[in-house]
């Protein structure tokens, strides 16, 4: 008996020991100091190569950055780009990888930027490799740079650690347009297959710094039909978009009243907009509902703002200049480009699905010729601070 | 009997939801997906409804054969023979599947984590642990089932929570736009990951407190049905119209998880939930084969069988496909049928004659 | 490499076998055949499956039968 029991305890300390081979974490084991983080991606389309460029923390400098050594310039410099050229994505990381002494490591990108040209050439490609990757996020943001993605990459911020840091922030803001691998994807694969990218182009380099001393920034929106670029918009326009798309969170109209001299801002607290579709014999038409709450930022009139039709009169052009924008970036999106990035198709399937599934495959054509009415209800909410406008006689102020 | 522990029917259910749901949101969810798109969330419900009759039939059985489990009262009812022949079908039957959950468990875990890690490694030492459990009997399984579920249970409503900012509900619009039919069609697999609650009819003889066992198996159903309605609208209302485009959708969405900018990357969170929850599951499965064999051959241990059993396992889970597509495959098409006429249908015939025979029997006397 | 899967294969039966020894041993006739019979059919199939890794198995047989049923709801 004694001796069966010594055999079972061999047996069992065998085991434990083969356990701890399995504890270290098998065959994926990888030590962090072998790994090269890649903070965001670049895809540039080389003549008919594709030139992927990836930007990577140096672990080093990013400890020294944050360091009192007053030498350093503030975070710049944590980050280094290096390419790779191939015939697809893939085929460029292995060429980027001979590169490279460390493994590339994707769970940590934060931008995927497409270079122009890349944009137009088509990106569905690239997104089947960005979505099959097991580390790569579908958190990540994605933009198209104007001019080429390598150029955004290799930039150095000077407050942000990464230019891919400030895109995710920019994108995160919603100011602009946001949209993140996921979007993409659900956009690409829609029924419209119409999708809308923010834009990014490169702030213009401060006097006495270096070249790349700069950030990148958001500033109007990349049209995509069929996966391929079809043309951009500028910041206005994009305002008017995100006004159809539901999705403004954070801006200011500035109007003149009539027979009032100086100008009025005002901010958006709250905003909505519903779409209400309706079909009849026939004929789409589509009613956008805008409502929104506004507080007063700035008055450079002398229009008192304590004044009930005063403040009607303010509603009223502030709606307007509200339709105006939402009208011209209608003229453009949707005459010009014929693009359903608006979301219409979604509104129109929702509610009546039988209809819209007939004329699914057509809907090229019907989307220019929808006739869309926009109602605009703006409520002034409050006057920030002050009651009456600053700094002139009580007399000169309108009551 | 050979079995001499004892566990709650509360015990029992909560066994079974791990049973059930460790592997149901994997690959299903993206097949649900593929049928019913947006309505993928009314499958479960229709779903649920094989569960039920499982239940159902389970507890009308063993109403006839208190004592006794499927192997063997199956020989009381249609004779020795036939009975034998019955009993090889389940043990069989459970191998096979239990072989098909392991491959799942392995593929999940080398697909998203361990890309470079043998495939056999993986789902080896899963099933070494699987074996000490089994060894320790029901009691074991039992208990550490009270153990894992309620975490597992807080994990997914925890990450549920955290999909809420990225949520949108317009996803699920228009309400069964093509009818009802697309999320019955889309019901058809995960109905048959329901029929696997006939597995109770392997534990029902342990129960100890038998007034309250069929409250515990209908409200283990309810759990799962409940659970996977949550997980199947949540996914639905983070991923949308591209849910199907992903092997594991679940994950997909868990890994989109990102609240002020510190929590995210949450998918180890993932990892451990799923690997206890199919740990439970295999044990179930394995302890059903171990127990199952050693009764058709009327032995009066089972524990011996253990390890055997578990390289056989392995084997079986290398055997039963090539690769992760045909695997996939497999599941999405004939899979439903095999696991529905072993776990419901054969036991549905096996009580019809046994309402017979009890019927001449009250007669002749 | 197959010889090494074969080997490896048998390192695991002997070890199963080592570890079990002493219940083996007090074992009645019916367990210890079983024990031994489903050990064989592990590591008769774990060959075949090394040396052929496309044997036709179960899920083929499953395939099979209940192909119809997909087909009839295109599945």
């Amino acid at each position: 008996m004694n001796k069966y029991k010594k055999r079972k305890k061999c047996v069992i300390y065998f085991f434990i020991c083969v356990n701890c081979l399995f504890l270290s974490g098998c065959w994926d084991r990888t030590e962090i100091n072998d790994l090269a983080l890649v903070t965001g991606i670049g895809i540039d389309q080389k003549g008919k190569d594709v030139m992927l460029t990836v930007q990577l923390i140096v672990p080093k400098l990013l400890g020294a950055g944050t360091s009192m050594n007053g030498s350093n310039t503030g975070g710049g410099g944590a980050t280094i780009v290096r390419s790779g050229t191939g015939k697809t994505l893939a085929d460029a990381i292995a060429n980027l990888q001979e590169k490279l002494p460390r493994r590339l490591f994707w769970g940590h990108v934060k931008a995927i930027v497409f270079g122009e040209k890349a944009a137009e050439a088509g990106i569905r490609p690239h997104m089947d490799f960005l979505s099959r990757n097991p580390q790569m996020r579908l958190r990540s943001n994605v933009l198209v740079a104007s001019g080429t993605a390598k150029s955004v990459l290799e930039l150095l911020p000077p407050i942000e650690q990464s230019s891919a840091e400030v895109m995710r922030e920019l994108s995160k803001s919603e100011i602009l347009m946001n949209a993140t691998l996921k979007d993409v994807l659900q956009m690409l694969s829609d029924d419209t297959r119409a999708a809308a990218l923010p834009m990014v182009k490169i702030l213009p380099v401060e006097k006495g710094k270096t070249k790349l001393e700069t950030i990148p920034f958001i500033n109007g929106t990349a049209i995509f039909k069929k996966d391929k670029m079809i043309g951009s918009i500028g910041d206005k326009l994009t305002r008017g978009v995100l006004w159809l798309r539901n999705e403004i969170k954070q801006a200011n109209i500035t109007v003149s009243v009539k027979g009032v001299k100086g100008k009025i801002t005002a901010t958006i607290i709250h905003a909505h907009t519903q779409l209400i579709p309706k079909y009849e014999k026939g004929s789409w038409k589509m009613v956008v509902n805008i409502t929104s709450q506004d507080d007063i930022l700035l008055n450079a009139t002398n229009f008192s703002l304590y004044n009930e039709q005063h403040i009607h009169r303010l509603e009223k052009e502030l709606a307007r200049a509200t339709t105006a924008r939402v009208e011209a970036a209608l003229q453009k999106v949707q005459k010009e480009m014929n693009a359903d990035i608006l979301g219409f198709a979604d509104a129109f399937h929702r509610k009546y699905p039988k209809e819209w599934n007939r004329v699914k495959k057509r809907w090229d054509e019907i989307f220019p010729t929808i006739e869309v009415t926009v109602k605009t209800k703006i409520t002034i909410q409050r006057p920030g601070m002050n009651t009456t406008p600053q700094g002139i006689p009580a007399e000169e102020v309108e009551k | 009997m050979i079995e001499k522990g004892k566990i709650s029917a509360l015990q029992m259910g909560i066994m079974m939801h791990p049973a059930i749901i460790a592997t149901a949101i994997l690959l299903v969810p993206a097949i649900t997906a593929h049928h019913a798109n947006q309505d993928m969330w009314i499958s479960p419900i229709w779903a649920s409804l094989t569960g039920f009759v499982t239940v159902y039939i389970a507890i009308l059985l063993h109403n006839y054969y208190p004592q006794q489990t499927v192997i063997e009262y199956s020989e009381q009812i249609v004779g020795k023979f036939f009975g034998k022949i019955v009993g090889f079908i389940f043990l069989l039957f459970y191998l096979h599947t239990n072989g098909i959950i392991i491959r799942e468990y392995g593929e999940f875990i080398v697909g998203n984590f361990f890309v470079r890690t043998p495939l056999i490694f993986v789902m080896g030492s899963m099933i070494f642990v699987c074996a000490l459990a089994v060894r320790g009997g029901v009691e074991v399984i039992a208990r550490l089932s009270e153990m894992i579920v309620p975490v597992v249970i807080i994990v997914i409503v925890f990450f549920i929570i955290l999909l809420i900012p990225d949520m949108n509900i317009t996803n699920m619009l228009p309400v069964m736009e093509k009818g009802i039919f697309p999320s019955i069609k889309g019901a058809i697999i995960p109905q048959s990951w329901f029929s696997e609650f006939f597995l109770i009819a392997f534990f029902l003889p342990y129960v100890a407190d038998q007034e309250n066992r069929k409250k515990w198996a209908i409200m283990s159903v309810v759990a799962v049905l409940f659970t996977l309605f949550l997980v199947n609208i949540t996914v639905l209302f983070v991923l949308g119209n591209i849910t199907a485009r992903f092997v594991y959708p679940v994950m997909s969405a868990v890994r989109y998880v990102s609240i002020a900018d510190f929590l995210e990357h949450l998918e180890a969170f993932v990892m451990a939930i799923w690997v206890a929850g199919a740990f439970l599951k295999i044990s179930v499965f394995y302890y059903v084969f171990v127990l199952g064999t050693a009764q058709w051959l009327r032995l009066s241990d089972y524990r011996l069988l253990v390890f055997p059993s578990g390289f056989l396992l392995l084997v079986f889970a290398v055997w039963t496909a090539p690769n992760l597509m045909e695997l996939s495959l497999f599941l999405g098409t004939t899979v439903p049928f095999y696991l529905d006429s072993v776990q419901t249908i054969i036991p549905s015939f096996l009580l019809l004659i046994a309402k017979w025979r009890n019927k001449m029997r009250d007669e002749q006397k | 490499m197959k010889i090494e899967f074969l080997l490896g294969s048998s390192i695991v039966v002997v070890l199963i076998c080592l570890l079990e020894w002493p219940r083996f041993q007090r074992a009645h006739k019916k367990e210890k055949a079983t024990f031994l019979v489903l050990l064989g059919l592990g590591m008769a199939l774990a060959a075949a499956l090394i040396y052929k890794p496309d044997l036709p198995g179960p899920s083929q047989l499953v395939d099979y039968m209940f192909r119809p049923f997909a087909r009839m709801l295109k599945l």
